[in-house]
């Protein structure tokens, strides 16, 4: 076990000539991964979300060792880990297609790490008796200090200590051996029941399924009792039905081996119903970072307020002016809305200066209300899930559509017309120009009184 | 001679129209779309230049060649062709030259020697070159070109640059006159089996490797477990090729060497008794053996390293 430290990681690809022509004709960023700064705690599961590109697998992959970190700093434990190699890391990864060596069984699959795989042991001699060996790693620590150190009386106890180390031989020896085969045995063993797999474990990749062989990956990780596990979109191959029963089986074995997870994917369901902490990701940079419900009831931005949610937030460019008791939205067909300031607590002070603003105003489907008050709008469309029904409404003399979703079965047809209001408190507000809440707090979640 | 060609050609028609009527009779009850009347006659219009082609220059040597090495067929006599005494006489007489060493015994023996050692060394060169260049680093289209270079230049212009190349001693010498031809022959092939590996390779996974990586394998131990088992088809179809191919060595002990005993090979003691002692029957006797020895070796090949059944 293990936490993580990345501390202002970078990743630049190299580039082909046509690339690097395109990105400063362009002006984008040759970064993939920009100024990336995350502590995770040990034990903790954490989530990279967001969408294709963005960086999240570069990250999950220079924790593993399988890419170069381009610059800043990574820490594995406390140990700093920029130049250590994958194989020396301690990690263990599940690809997005498993990864199982094609040629072995599952026991094969599973106890490959193993066999590789050296531990220090108590050295013992022929007739079972403990060896017993000075300290080397005091002895050098020790020479060390003595060559730092830099008056006589600094030296005199060092060296005193040093004499008697070096020949006090009560220190275990200690050698570098490989797992028994009983040990592997009883260790894959052990895993396969966890996981369920017991009966798969003469089989080759090839004669099992989707869902078997995610398994088998994810024993293949588990029986090496790794610092930390690292999850590719491990789930993505997979059908709906075996992917959420998947889901809940990866948190219990969280749960269940209390060890570092970090999570990559890009199903924000995955990312929501999984994480301890959540970190929400675009073109390399971090956009967010917190747990799933102050991701989903306080976003940073109007990226992570629209892709985190299903169906997505309903966004409307507005203009905002707050007066001493209440604010006044003008919605984009210059409808107006009024909402109770004490209802929109902790609004940067710059915005409620009394000045007009350009704000996004955000507002999830499930906050909308249909009722006899509010503003006009017409049904477009209605879709029934079962437990809730989505309706698609166009606001009145603008082109704009919204979401709403209610809970129970509507009446509504499409072309009815219906009034519609949401509450100050359930509303994000956004500045228009740079996408970022106005509200006072920053990308961790912490209170940014600025 | 018209004869048996008439012969062959009759049972290789037959087998042809058994098939086309087969599938004709299929076509006519299946109601699958594969077997519709119009498109076995298209597919079978396409074969018949192959199945011509074949016939001449494949199946119609071979059984004329199975029939002369039991006839006393002489390229002086090319109109008197009868059969060699009591019809056995050339397998008598290649019995005899066996076990009373004569040439085809150095044939033999020197053919072994060429095979076992070539077989290795020029799949083994091309691995390693194979690897060399599999990477997408700058420069490696180079090497590339360098390495397949030998194999698109002709057989004899190499033989007769390396003739220059090999103090004349070493070719006259016992067993270093054939190592300096394994070493032509490996330089000159390997390159086109150095292509084949780079297919195979890029089809390995990657998240192999990477997997591999994590879970503490070093270079050596991904090399064993990943890329040795995913490049296992292709060795087996490079293994019988360069096999088969090994066999047939001629070109090189013929141009670089004269016909001695320290350098003559099965297929150069087939060609000058064929060609220059004009034995064609003889000659045929050889060949016939030597396709029974290739085929077994090939078969035991395929049955311990081909693709385990499921």
């Amino acid at each position: 076990m293990a936490s993580i430290l990345l501390k202002h990681i970078y990743k630049e690809y190299t580039h082909s000539k046509k690339e690097s022509k395109k990105i400063v004709d362009q002006e984008l960023s040759p970064f993939a991964v920009r100024d990336f700064n995350l502590e995770i705690k040990d034990g903790e599961f954490v989530v990279l979300v967001g969408p294709s590109g963005c960086g999240k697998s570069t990250t999950l992959r220079m924790i593993a060792g399988l890419e170069d970190i381009t610059g800043g700093e990574l820490y594995i434990g406390d140990v700093y880990s920029n130049n250590v190699d994958a194989s020396k890391r301690d990690i263990a990864m599940v690809f997005q297609n498993y990864a199982l060596y094609p040629h072995m069984n599952s026991y094969q699959n599973m106890s490959y790490g193993l066999k590789l795989r050296k531990i220090p042991k108590v050295a013992l001699d022929k007739e079972h008796h403990v060896i017993y060996t000075v300290d080397k790693a005091r002895i050098k620590e020790l020479k060390k200090q003595i060559k730092e150190a830099k008056t006589p009386e600094e030296v005199e106890p060092l060296v005193a200590e040093l004499e008697k180390v070096e020949n006090d031989k009560s220190v275990p020896k200690m050698k570098m051996v490989h797992y028994s085969k009983q040990e592997i045995d009883e260790k894959v063993k052990r895993a396969a029941d966890i996981l369920d797999i017991t009966h798969l474990l003469d089989r080759k990749p090839s004669d099992m399924s989707g869902g078997q062989r995610q398994r088998v990956a994810l024993g293949r990780a588990l029986v090496r009792d790794p610092k930390v596990f690292l999850l590719d979109e491990p789930l993505s191959n997979l059908d709906a039905k075996l992917r959420a029963s998947m889901r809940s089986e990866i948190v219990k074995l969280h749960k269940r081996v209390k060890t570092t997870f970090v999570y990559v994917t890009h199903d924000q369901v995955e990312a929501m119903t999984m994480g301890d902490r959540i970190v929400v990701m675009k073109d390399g940079i971090i956009q967010q970072v917190g747990t799933p419900s102050e991701i989903y009831d306080h976003p940073f931005n109007t990226f992570v307020a629209g892709f985190i949610g299903t169906p997505q937030m309903n966004f409307f460019e507005v203009k905002f002016k707050a007066g001493s008791k209440d604010v006044l939205i003008t919605l984009p067909n210059s409808k107006e809305v009024k909402l109770p300031l004490k209802e929109l607590e902790d609004i940067k002070d710059e915005y409620i200066d009394g000045s007009e603003k350009e704000l996004v105003l955000g507002v999830r489907g499930e906050h909308i209300v249909i009722g006899s008050s509010g503003v006009e709008a017409t049904v477009s469309f209605v879709e029934i899930l079962g437990n809730t029904t989505n309706i698609l409404c166009k606001l009145d003399d603008s082109d704009i559509e919204f979401n709403v979703t209610v809970q129970e079965r509507s009446e509504l047809n499409s072309g009815d017309k219906v009034k519609v209001s949401f509450s100050g408190k359930n509303v994000h507000l956004f500045d228009k120009e740079s996408g970022r809440t106005i509200y006072k707090f920053d990308l961790e979640g912490n209170k940014d009184e600025k | 001679m018209l004869l048996i060609t008439l012969i062959v050609l009759g049972i290789v028609m037959t087998f042809f129209l058994v098939v086309f009527v087969t599938d004709m009779i299929k076509s006519h009850k299946s109601k699958n779309q594969k077997y519709h009347k119009s498109e076995v006659i298209m597919a079978f219009v396409f074969l018949a230049p192959a199945v011509v082609m074949m016939f001449f220059f494949v199946i119609l040597p071979i059984f004329m060649s199975l029939g002369y090495s039991f006839t006393d067929y002489d390229l002086m006599r090319p109109s008197d062709i009868g059969i060699a005494g009591d019809g056995f006489d050339n397998f008598r007489q290649l019995w005899k030259e066996l076990s009373e060493h004569g040439l085809i015994l150095d044939a033999l023996i020197n053919t072994a020697l060429f095979v076992a050692l070539v077989v290795p060394i020029q799949i083994g060169m091309a691995l390693l070159l194979a690897l060399f260049v599999n990477n997408k680093k700058r420069g490696t289209t180079i090497f590339k070109v360098c390495f397949f270079a030998p194999v698109a230049i002709s057989l004899s212009v190499t033989a007769y640059i390396w003739k220059e190349i090999i103090p004349v001693d070493d070719l006259n010498t016992r067993y270093i006159a054939i190592i300096w031809i394994v070493f032509l022959s490996a330089w000159q092939g390997c390159g086109f089996q150095m292509l084949i590996f780079l297919s195979a390779l890029g089809n390995i996974r990657k998240d192999l490797y990477e997997a591999a990586k994590v879970d503490g394998a070093n270079v050596f131990q991904r090399f064993k477990t990943i890329t040795l088992p995913g490049l296992r088809p292709t060795m087996l179809y490079i293994l019988i090729t360069v096999f088969i191919g090994a066999c047939r060595v001629m070109v090189q002990p013929m141009l670089l060497t004269t016909y001695q005993s320290q350098t003559v090979t099965i297929s150069l003691f087939m060609y000058k008794q064929g060609m220059e002692y004009n034995h064609v029957g003889y000659s045929c006797t050889v060949a016939l053996f030597m396709t029974i020895f290739m085929g077994s070796i090939t078969f035991l090949q395929r049955k311990l390293l081909g693709e385990k059944k499921k």
